[in-house]
């Protein structure tokens, strides 16, 4: 921060550099040599700060969030919805979604074969006349 | 644990306010006041000036969208806001962590490599250099810990409550930030400025 940018900041945020915004304060705060910790932290925090000032167009993301502002609200109801959930999330969600109805499907078709060859498992067990799931009834000569 | 509100605090709130009521010039105001913080918290906590510059634009989309649902007597505005960079940095960094796994993205070469001027500008600040390549390597939870307390001059409470998580835990993060970075920079020498006697 320099003596200019300073000025500009007091005259956006007033003359009290505590209450101006992060980092702005902070700054403030260095360029004045009133920062009076002078603790290993501190230091550090300073040379997070430090940061190459690039240009920036602030005119020029204000118009990029407007036009951002005015796409969803052209958006229909569905869409919204969808640009307001992440990506991962949802695919996570639908794979879930998926995989449990895979497994539901498969238990519940599995399932009635099994209790079908269990009843008939039994039936068989006991000698009962019509039950022979695996075909080898000894009147069609099943046996070798 | 809420700090009192500040003067900073009570703009900010009214900025809300006036939000909530559809008024773009209070958005405007609000952007003035918060749009460099958050651009380097995120360019630091992401270390890609492009994906920063989005997070921030999104960020300020989401105030205008949900400005109605800040509760004034939940916490602090700021506080707000970075909470909203702090998740769709943390959603951004998990796609792109995705599309890497899949081979679409290589991420070490996005990392850090294009914030414009920066090798010029850093020159021959060491320190500097060090601190920014460090940044990266932290866990991302120390990383974020630490930019919210540098960059957003935030308090352990507030800290913890962008991140979801309890004050303590924010201290330990501080803590392991904090050494890991100054374990890497050049110690000072203790006789540097010692005059030389013969």
């Amino acid at each position: 921060m320099n003596r200019q940018e300073f000025e500009r900041l007091e005259r956006r945020f007033g003359s009290e550099p505590s209450t101006w915004p992060a980092p702005h304060r902070q700054e403030a705060v260095i360029f004045l040599g009133i920062d009076e910790s002078r603790s290993a932290d501190s230091t550090l925090h300073r040379l997070i700060l430090d940061v190459p000032e690039a240009p920036v167009d602030q005119a020029g993301f204000e118009r990029a969030v407007f036009r951002r502002i005015a796409e969803q609200q052209r958006l229909p109801l569905l869409a919204r919805l969808q640009a307001g959930l992440s990506a991962l999330p949802v695919a996570a969600s639908v794979a879930g979604i998926i995989l449990i109805g895979a497994g539901l499907t498969g238990y519940s078709l599995a399932g009635r074969s099994v209790e079908m060859s269990d009843d008939l498992l039994l039936a068989f067990a006991v000698g009962e006349a019509n039950a022979d799931p695996f075909g080898l009834s000894l009147s069609d000569g099943g046996r070798p | 644990m809420r700090r009192e509100p500040s003067p900073d605090d009570h703009d900010d709130r009214q900025l809300l306010a006036r939000i909530a009521a559809g008024e773009q010039l209070a958005l405007r105001c609000l952007m003035d006041r918060h749009v460099r913080g958050i651009r380097l918290f995120s360019t630091r906590y992401l270390g890609n000036v492009h994906d920063a510059e989005d997070v921030a634009q999104e960020v300020f989309v989401s105030v205008w969208k949900h400005a109605r649902r800040f509760d004034p007597a939940a916490g602090r505005p700021s506080t707000w806001l970075y909470r909203i960079a702090a998740n769709r940095c943390i959603d951004l960094l998990r796609w792109r962590r995705l599309r890497s796994f899949v081979g679409l993205e290589q991420v070490e070469e996005t990392l850090f490599a294009d914030e414009p001027g920066a090798g010029r500008i850093i020159g021959a600040r060491q320190e500097l250099a060090i601190v920014r390549a460090e940044l990266a390597r932290l866990p991302d939870r120390q990383r974020m810990a630490l930019l919210l307390r540098a960059v957003a001059d935030m308090d352990v409470p507030a800290i913890a409550e962008v991140m979801g998580t309890s004050a303590g835990s924010v201290e330990q993060l501080l803590v392991r930030a904090r050494r890991a970075l100054r374990n890497r920079l050049p110690q000072e020498d203790p006789g540097e400025d010692k005059e030389i006697t013969a």
